[in-house]
């Protein structure tokens, strides 16, 4: 006698996972959470710079996502369409603090999260200060600008897709991350360059 | 090299393999040969590499509860109340005016309303009043008030300001039934006005049919008082700078009428 046995794919795909939300399975929906909270929090607080306002936009992004899954329809990738909601929940967070006045400058949290609690030895710690340089400078850099490299570097999207996210065309895309790198490289001396 | 400005807006696609396989070829074949556009090239892989391995902020651990907790129909309602100012003042003042506005109604309907009894109540309270007072059906004076807007129609014969017209104190002042205007800043605050006025005297006012007329009781002597205290009261709330809006008929008729 011969049995059959059917194993599921221990990673199962995002597309699936929207399917099942679709189908009303609540689980589904915490796994997707679960699975891209990292992503949506990071590019989030990359664009804010302040943990709580990126905290509240990335999980109104999901809050989105969950009203609006009965209408997706898979044209793009679940992750494009994560990425287009918390880079467009940032936007108006930014205008939101623009309105009322708060500098941008105020929101910056950045040496809070990546100072080291000990003294780590001199190689580990010329790294991170030259990683706390880097993203000093980035935060400087104009929002348009932040957006586009935090997209390409930091979530590997690709120009098609970041023109997709952007609701724009991939040439712009293409000419914003040459100025915003070209931006980068000018706020930064030859020893701030990341050695590798 | 002359062809360094052409390339230069070419190196960041290059290094993102974003170029086309045509244009690729051609910009490698420059950066080969060009010691100051490699040197470009090496800078932006630096920069691209340094971008892409700076620390990745962790969302805090209670993220998925907090989504949850906004999907709440709860929540909803929390975050409805804590909507944005600029439409969370607005609407609280909207509510605050319609309670007062609905309290201010409610407080002058109770004596509308006690006026808006039948012939029965009439009779019950002519009665009362009788008993009270001591006083003979006869000696108990009437005074029936018929009430109409003419809304921003000036009274000629009223003074300019004046509450009450010239015509009331001599109509009051007569014994047969006459008819004045008086002009008021609204229906209900005149209806108000007289009702106050006549409870104070120990009088009673009811509405009979049609129901912009009613009719005040008072005992005989009050009728003098009534008028001098209704002009008074007319008088100081138009000198408190309110504007005439209504004008009101009133018919005045001694007792047993």
């Amino acid at each position: 006698m011969t049995s059959v046995v059917t194993t599921e794919p221990t990673t199962v795909s995002d597309r699936k996972l929207v399917a099942r939300c679709q189908a009303g399975n609540a689980a589904a929906f915490d796994e997707l959470v679960r699975r891209h909270q990292g992503r949506a929090f990071n590019v989030a607080w990359q664009l804010l710079r302040n943990r709580e306002d990126a905290t509240e936009v990335a999980q109104d992004a999901f809050v989105r996502i969950y009203r609006k899954l009965a209408n997706f329809r898979g044209e793009c990738e679940f992750t494009t369409w994560l990425h287009q909601i918390v880079v467009n929940l940032a936007h108006n967070k930014h205008r939101w603090w623009r309105r009322r006045g708060r500098q941008e400058a105020d929101t910056l949290d950045d040496d809070r999260q990546i100072a080291a609690p000990t003294v780590p030895p001199d190689a580990v710690a010329a790294q991170r200060e030259l990683a706390r340089m880097l993203s000093a400078r980035i935060a400087a850099l104009p929002v348009p600008y932040r957006e586009v490299l935090v997209l390409r570097n930091m979530e590997d999207l690709s120009y098609e897709e970041i023109a997709v996210v952007l609701k724009c065309e991939v040439g712009t895309v293409k000419s914003r991350i040459a100025r915003a790198r070209e931006a980068l490289r000018e706020s930064m001396t030859d020893e701030e360059l990341p050695k590798h | 090299m002359k062809n360094c400005r052409n390339i230069e807006a070419d190196l960041s696609a290059l290094i993102d393999g974003e170029l086309p396989a045509e244009r690729q070829a051609e910009v490698i074949e420059h950066v080969d040969n060009c010691p100051a556009c490699a040197r470009r090239v090496a800078e932006l892989q630096r920069l691209a590499a340094g971008i892409g391995a700076l620390p990745q902020q962790e969302p805090p651990l209670q993220f998925l509860a907090g989504v949850r907790r906004k999907l709440q129909p709860a929540h909803r309602w929390e975050a409805a109340l804590f909507r944005p100012v600029w439409l969370k003042v607005p609407l609280e003042a909207l509510a605050v005016f319609v309670i007062i506005f609905w309290l201010t109604r409610t407080h002058q309907a109770e004596p509308v309303l006690a006026m808006q009894t039948g012939p029965a109540r009439s009779r019950e309270v002519r009665a009362r009043i009788l008993s009270e007072e001591k006083l003979s059906e006869t000696s108990v004076a009437s005074a029936k008030v018929e009430v109409g807007e003419v809304a921003s129609k000036p009274f000629a014969g009223a003074p300019d300001g004046g509450g009450v017209g010239g015509n009331l104190v001599d109509a009051l002042r007569a014994e047969p039934p006459v008819s004045v205007i008086v002009r008021g800043e609204s229906l209900v605050a005149v209806r108000l006005r007289v009702t106050e006025l006549a409870q104070t005297l120990n009088g009673q006012v009811e509405t009979t049919a049609p129901s912009n007329t009613f009719v005040v009781h008072l005992p005989v002597g009050k009728v003098s008082e009534f008028r001098s205290r209704l002009k008074q009261k007319t008088e100081m709330i138009y000198a408190a700078g309110a504007a005439p809006a209504v004008e009101v008929k009133v018919i005045v008729e001694p007792a047993g009428k």
